[in-house]
């Protein structure tokens, strides 16, 4: 069975016309199923728990990027596969290589499915990057067997599961399926009003603990869930199952 | 001998950093590395390393880097300070500025004029590396292998 999920900007009448497309098609292509349209009143986890009770084994994030980034951090712990139907501006449907609204039914009917790591920073899962603004105040021990100590300031760090996805962006070195992050550190340069960022040190790692030297360091996970240091991150390969379409960029 | 590093490669492009590709690990010069660091691919340090090293690929050390560590690899091409002993599998070259303080044991060696190398040097033997333990020994060209620790 499958167990649409409708994003709460999609309850204006503005996406009637998408939604019905995509509702003809999915009935056309005979995969249609349970529909759920988000609310602030509705609890996530809750609906998606029912749906796993009552036999959904697919799950569908209609609506945008953070949609997908709602849906995934739940949907990671159950054992349900997660399907993606874009509707309006998003970056990651090209890196699936999901067309968007009703064209991606296709895609999900065709049920291509990549098993992918995610990292998990504390007890929250994150698809691409977390990352670490104020690295100059971290230590990061890595594997428990090195430290890696930040030296310069106006320096950032990106510890990548799968490249900066939400933001359009899927690096050559990052992959989804190697069971390793990548903890990239970049320094600053100023030049006037404008910074530019150079890569200045790559480790692929599979553990690491972050800890900040005197206050707390605000992580951010998917470009969106804070989280605060001492942090525990490590990947989880193969922990989601994700309807992909033939044009994916991985 | 495939070496993936070459003295020509050592430049780096002032906008995007080194060269990354197939490269597992950078240690840039805005870290500092401290304790057992082992990595499985090619390995560029070009920042500071205390404790220990060891790759089963390729080690680029460049001109501003300060290693203070044992090192274990399969090539090596040093530009930097190191302080501790190098294990080379294969083969280690050292540029004019390379500063060794520490002994080497390679499979063959190569150093540029200016190189300064504090220490014994044991090179034209092959040096093959234990897995079960990590440890490198030594084995004499057409002779038999000594015992394992």
């Amino acid at each position: 069975m499958y167990l649409y999920l409708y994003d709460t900007y999609l309850n204006t009448p503005k996406y009637d016309g998408v939604l019905t497309r995509i509702e003809t098609r999915l009935i056309d292509l005979g995969i249609n199923g349970r529909v759920e349209k988000l609310s602030i009143l509705k609890n996530l986890k809750e609906i998606l728990l029912d749906g796993v009770k009552e036999g959904a084994r697919t799950v569908v994030a209609v609506g945008n990027d953070s949609t997908f980034r709602k849906v995934f951090n739940v949907v990671a712990s159950l054992p349900v596969t997660l399907g993606y139907i874009p509707v309006g501006a998003n970056h990651l449907a090209n890196v699936l290589g999901i067309p968007a609204e009703d064209k991606a039914c296709d895609v999900l009917s065709q049920r291509i499915i990549e098993r992918v790591d995610l990292g998990k920073v504390n007890d929250h899962y994150f698809f691409s990057v977390l990352e670490v603004p104020k690295a100059e105040q971290v230590t990061i021990e890595c594997n428990r067997t090195f430290r890696i100590h930040p030296r310069r300031l106006n320096e950032t760090i990106q510890i990548c599961n799968f490249g900066e996805v939400f933001r359009g962006r899927v690096g050559s070195m990052h992959n989804p399926h190697d069971g390793k992050l990548e903890a990239m550190f970049h320094t600053a340069k100023r030049k006037r009003l404008h910074a530019t960022h150079k890569l200045d040190s790559v480790f692929s790692v599979k553990e690491m603990r972050i800890s900040s030297r005197e206050k707390a360091v605000t992580l951010l996970a998917d470009g969106e869930t804070q989280i605060s240091t001492p942090a525990m991150v490590n990947v989880v390969p193969h922990k989601l199952k994700l309807i992909v379409g033939k044009k994916r960029m991985f | 001998m495939a070496t993936l590093f070459q003295k020509g490669d050592e430049q780096r492009d002032e906008d995007h950093g080194p060269s990354v590709a197939e490269v597992e690990t950078i240690i840039g010069p805005s870290v500092h590395v401290e304790g057992n660091f082992v990595g499985q691919g090619d390995v560029i340090v070009e920042g500071s390393v205390t404790g220990t090293l060891k790759t089963t690929r390729n080690l680029r050390v460049g001109e501003n880097a300060v290693i203070q560590a044992d090192i274990q690899a399969q090539t090596a091409l040093v530009s930097g300070h190191v302080e501790g002993q190098l294990t080379i599998k294969d083969k280690i070259e050292l540029t004019s500025t390379a500063r060794i303080k520490g002994d080497i044991r390679a499979g063959e060696i190569s150093i540029d004029s200016g190189a300064i190398i504090h220490g014994r040097c044991e090179c034209g033997e092959k040096i093959e590396s234990t897995k079960a333990t990590g440890e490198m020994e030594r084995v004499a060209d057409g002779k038999d292998k000594k015992s394992k620790k």
